[in-house]
């Protein structure tokens, strides 16, 4: 039998004037997709794809109402309605995780985010064209190193005599346990993230300055404003959209905290401060293969993350009148 | 802002505002200065160690530069069977992976990006979705496992081929070439496939490299997934081997053959050499990124909304 191909439809050959006049005679929709099919087959894998690894994974939420386990046919079990999510609720963990998820998300989100909105405005100041892209290439580099290869650098400068001890040594402040002092845990975490990123995510803000009409500048220095109130005046007013955007969108990433590099840096010496969801599900679910359980944890943290996304995007409308949807 | 007032003494030598200029410029650049030095110090440490004279190394007297030299270090790494193996999934993985992302992702994109296509809204409500959502990641596992894909290349490349992320940055830059061109084409007898493959890819290789890009660095740092869906550590990518060697501090002594050392005598230097071949691991696995990153930085400004925004 000959396979249809697109071409069929164009070239009004025989039995593609047949076609054509069958269907849209008789259903419009039908033969639209029969005439686009080299599109349909093109978005199959695509199509597929979504339906595998996002929507049957979405649906596989049902087992945290669930007792499954791994004899369990597909996503099958026995219903117990919330069991999970209040043995979670009642866990004796359940306050330590929520505070250490929140709190790391959160002081990540306050101490990174203005790091490359400060980057971009240096960076836009400097005259030296290759000074400036020296610096840019040297801060976006980071970006592109995997966590374990910067846990990695970590660990080797935050020796007990590393070179960062020495140096701490050196100014009185005496030796650290970085790696087992659970007060360090959250600084050095966000101080590596924003050595890795605050490079990278200037780039959003470097351009939308690059949009900043120059006649701006120019009139301001006629009316003789100094370089720091055309920051103020004129660079700053012309960032707060991207800025505004780039929040929201944070802000509903906040709960979505990277798994890898917390379970990269902590260990039991500092779980009281390090143990977050995501690492609390890996450990639960698939080291301790409770499915059901870790399953209903982290559908409990995206629903709250959602929640948060929801209103960040809300407040952001009425106040900035800016807002993602 | 007050010592740049109207009439200071030394406003008068240099000339109005010049002085406030100065210092301004002076504070800006002495700034970018420190941060320059703190992006690049960490890497520069890690190549001074991996190169340095073991027992400089132990008595903790390298600092920036290196002292003594040694290529042992990078020799016993490069012989290391374990590791060659890793490197070689990885780029395994890395390849094979980005092809697939990219084929995916185009047809993907093309098809949404035809006004036309009937199918268009729905599909594309359906897909932008999933950057909001997800199932997370235990049910993602057990979707793994009941494909009967788990322990296998699959595991890696399949889960992450289509990302709607990619696929609008790509759709957006096809719509920006003219519909003109492949209307004609329509009327010349040309199908949607050779549409895409002869005209549009064609002219869409900046975007088309930013994707290779963004897909082949994250394939080639990727740690968790793995570390998932693979047991067999034959199949270990680099980033987990990697793992073992530099964070769990467990330099494999034995495993390695280490060149330098027959004698007992050099307990000391030997800690040294140890730090030496965990940052030669470091340099090894960065190598191909420092590599082709000269090159490659045209094409950031282009996944600026990928790269940034989809943390």
């Amino acid at each position: 039998m000959k396979t249809f191909t697109s071409d069929d439809c164009n070239k009004t050959d025989k039995r593609g004037l047949w076609i054509k006049n069958f269907f849209q005679s008789k259903d419009n929709y039908l033969y639209r997709i029969i005439k686009d099919r080299a599109l349909v087959l093109m978005v199959l894998p695509g199509t597929a794809f979504f339906i595998l690894f996002y929507y049957l994974p979405m649906y596989g939420i049902i087992i945290a109402f669930k007792d499954f386990d791994m004899t369990s046919s597909f996503f099958g079990g026995d219903w117990v309605g919330l069991k999970h999510f209040k043995d979670f609720i009642n866990n004796y963990y359940f306050f330590r995780l929520m505070k250490n998820t929140f709190l790391l998300s959160f002081n990540t989100l306050v101490f990174s985010f203005p790091m490359p909105i400060i980057l971009a405005l240096m960076l836009n100041e400097v005259k030296n064209k290759s000074f400036k892209k020296l610096t840019q290439s040297a801060t976006y580099f980071p970006h592109f190193v995997s966590t374990v290869v910067i846990v990695g650098i970590m660990v080797q400068l935050g020796n007990y005599d590393g070179v960062l001890n020495d140096l701490l040594s050196y100014l009185g402040i005496g030796r650290q346990t970085f790696f087992t002092d659970p007060g360090w845990f959250r600084p050095l975490y966000i101080s590596s993230e924003i050595w890795q990123k605050a490079g990278y995510e200037s780039i959003l803000y470097l351009a939308a300055l690059a949009t900043i009409p120059t006649e701006q500048y120019e009139s301001a220095t006629i009316d003789g404003a100094k370089r720091l109130q055309q920051i103020f005046y004129i660079t700053i007013p012309g960032l707060v959209n991207t800025i505004v955007i780039i929040l929201i969108i944070r802000l509903g990433q906040v709960l979505r905290l990277g798994f890898e590099k917390v379970y990269l840096m902590y260990n039991p010496a500092v779980y009281e401060v390090a143990d977050v969801i995501p690492t609390y599900v890996y450990r639960r679910g698939i080291q301790g293969l409770d499915f059901s359980y870790s399953t209903a944890v982290e559908f409990f943290n995206s629903v709250i993350s959602l929640i948060l996304v929801i209103i960040a995007n809300y407040i952001s409308r009425k106040v900035a009148n800016e807002s993602l949807w | 802002m007050k010592a740049c007032g109207k009439d200071g003494e030394i406003m008068k030598i240099l000339g109005k505002g010049k002085l406030c200029d100065i210092l301004f410029d002076l504070f800006i650049n002495i700034g970018l200065v420190i941060i320059l030095f703190i992006s690049v110090y960490p890497f520069i440490y890690v190549i001074s160690i991996s190169i340095s004279d073991s027992w400089a190394i132990a008595m903790g007297d390298v600092y920036i530069i290196p002292k003594g030299f040694q290529m042992d270090a990078y020799k016993d790494i490069l012989r290391d069977n374990t590791l060659m193996r890793a490197y070689y999934n990885t780029t395994l993985y890395a390849v094979s992976g980005t092809a697939l992302a990219l084929l995916l992702n185009s047809l993907t994109a093309y098809a949404l990006s035809i006004e036309s296509f009937i199918l268009r809204k729905p599909l594309s409500f359906i897909f932008v979705i999933t950057i909001l959502f997800s199932g997370g990641i235990i049910p993602l596992y057990l979707v793994i496992v009941r494909l009967g894909i788990h322990n296998t290349i699959w595991a890696i490349i399949l889960p992450v081929a289509v990302e709607m992320w990619y696929v609008v940055l790509i759709r957006t830059n096809f719509k920006e070439i003219p519909g003109s061109l492949r209307e004609s084409a329509f009327i010349d007898g040309a199908s949607h496939w050779r549409v895409l493959f002869q005209i549009i890819l064609p002219m869409s290789k900046p975007i088309l490299a930013t994707i290779v890009l963004f897909c082949a660095v994250d394939h080639w740092n990727r740690y968790f997934r793995p570390l998932l869906f693979l047991n067999d550590p034959k199949k270990f990518p680099l980033q987990v081997v990697l793992k073992q060697l530099i964070v769990d501090n467990s330099a494999r002594g034995e495993g390695l053959e280490l060149a330098q050392y027959e004698k007992d005598s050099a307990m000391i230097s030997m800690s040294g050499y140890l730090e030496s071949l965990k940052m030669a691991g470091i340099m090894v696995s960065i190598g191909p990124i420092i590599l082709v990153y000269p090159y490659i930085q045209k094409y950031f400004m282009k996944g600026i909304l990928v790269g940034a925004v989809k943390g």
